[in-house]
């Protein structure tokens, strides 16, 4: 057996996974190092796709929405213009309008808030959602304390002289108000009944400024300032 | 080796190139991040990979969000595919195969039950009619792992689709170390003899 031979096994044994962690580490820095040991490598790999790409299946659509939520949420590229958060969510309150009248529902109770800092830690176990901001700095998590009683903990949540209010879009795309929340400290938000099947795994929680009391139309009107998808529930 | 690509490389047909050039482009834009070509990915290539989770992982829900993560990974890492190294969507596939196999083993117990060098591997035994549908490549790998003695395909799959590495293999054959390595060894020199004949 050659050397090169000896490198073309190295290199179908790393494009396998057989080797262990150091072996792994040191083959990994040289195909990294080496275009010849990585070609090696590639090849390996188009050898062996075949047998992963044998059968295809569209994925069902809430896969790609759930990326969509989480490139909103967490990337670092240039975002897509507050104007255009805003006419998404234009577009969004026109479409929930017919949903308005069942929104004067919802309970939104306080908590009896504990201290901020405290809060993210004491929920963790339960976390369903971290909301960022697509154009601002905000942070939010929400957890499930019981069923149907969300811990909504702003970590950061400029209000810019509005008041924050909580949504969860499910599937179909129209925003059901949650309430409102408060900014600076923990809320314990209950979902009304009728909301409940839609705060699940997938749907999407938005928070949008409003004029104090509320979105006055059912359906947000102000810019989104944090939005995330429902991991778990 | 490199004859082993450049050998891969002329099976690839006109409408394959095309295919192939759209998305080297669509990854150029999804490193300089832009989300709709992130969704152009998506579009051409969503189904083949969610092929590939579901061979990894056939809970479908755990399927489901590694394909998330994959494209989430290509969202972050696209400026790191060097389209004069190599395709595309084997760099996807790769990428895909590595996630699917992070959230296989996220669980616990990872993979350790014992494997069975005699069983026969009902769902790779292929019909005819089957090998047919197949593409060119697909198809010449299923024979020239068929050409491998029945075991040592056994211990590729195992390590492919369920990444036990050979330490793991061993405890998994009750096989020493040394005996599973020089057969997986082999039976690498075999399967590459076999693909690039």
């Amino acid at each position: 057996m050659t050397a090169s031979d000896d490198d073309d096994l190295l290199a179908g044994e790393l494009a396998l996974g057989l080797l262990d962690a150091p072996e792994r580490s040191s083959a990994e820095a040289r195909a990294d190092a080496d275009p010849d040991f990585a070609a090696l490598v590639e090849a390996w790999q188009v050898r062996l796709a075949p047998l992963l790409t044998r059968s295809s299946e569209t994925p069902p659509e809430h896969v790609w929405e759930g990326i969509r939520s989480q490139l909103a949420a967490n990337d670092d590229a240039p975002p897509s213009s507050a104007e255009a958060a805003l006419r998404r969510w234009r577009m969004f309150a026109v479409a929930a309008s017919a949903v308005a009248a069942s929104l004067a529902l919802i309970l939104v109770t306080r908590a009896p808030a504990p201290p901020p800092q405290a809060a993210p830690a004491a929920a963790a176990p339960a976390l369903v959602a971290t909301l960022q901001g697509e154009e601002s700095p905000a942070i939010v998590t929400i957890s499930v304390s019981e069923p149907g009683q969300l811990l909504v903990t702003p970590v950061r949540l400029p209000t810019n002289g509005r008041v924050p209010e909580l949504w969860v879009i499910p599937e179909d795309g129209k925003p059901r108000s949650l309430g409102i929340i408060q900014a600076s400290a923990p809320s314990a938000v209950r979902v009304a009944p009728a909301h409940r099947p839609h705060v699940h795994r997938g749907a999407t929680f938005a928070i949008s400024q409003e004029p104090r009391g509320g979105s006055p139309t059912g359906a947000p009107t102000g810019p989104v300032v944090a939005s995330g998808k429902i991991t778990r529930v | 080796m490199t004859e082993g690509i450049s050998s891969l490389r002329p099976r690839v047909s006109a409408a394959g190139d095309d295919a192939r050039e759209r998305l080297v482009k669509a990854l150029g834009r999804v490193a300089r991040g832009d989300r709709a070509a992130l969704g152009d990915v998506y579009s051409a290539t969503s189904a083949k990979l969610f092929g590939v989770c579901l061979r990894i992982l056939p809970d479908r829900e755990e399927a489901e969000d590694a394909l998330q993560e994959a494209y989430l990974t290509v969202w972050r890492k696209a400026a790191a595919f060097d389209p004069s190294r190599g395709s595309p969507i084997t760099w996807l596939v790769t990428l895909t195969r590595n996630r699917a196999l992070d959230r296989l083993r996220s669980r616990r117990p990872i993979p350790s039950e014992p494997i069975d060098l005699a069983e026969s591997i009902a769902d790779e035994a292929l019909p005819a009619d089957s090998l047919v549908e197949m593409d060119q490549e697909a198809a010449r790998l299923a024979a020239c792992l068929g050409e491998l003695p029945a075991a040592d395909g056994i211990l590729i799959r195992a390590a492919f689709f369920q990444g036990s590495s050979y330490p793991e293999l061993a405890a998994r054959v009750a096989l020493p170390l040394g005996t599973v390595k020089s057969r997986i060894r082999r039976a690498l020199v075999k399967l590459r003899g076999c693909l690039t004949a």
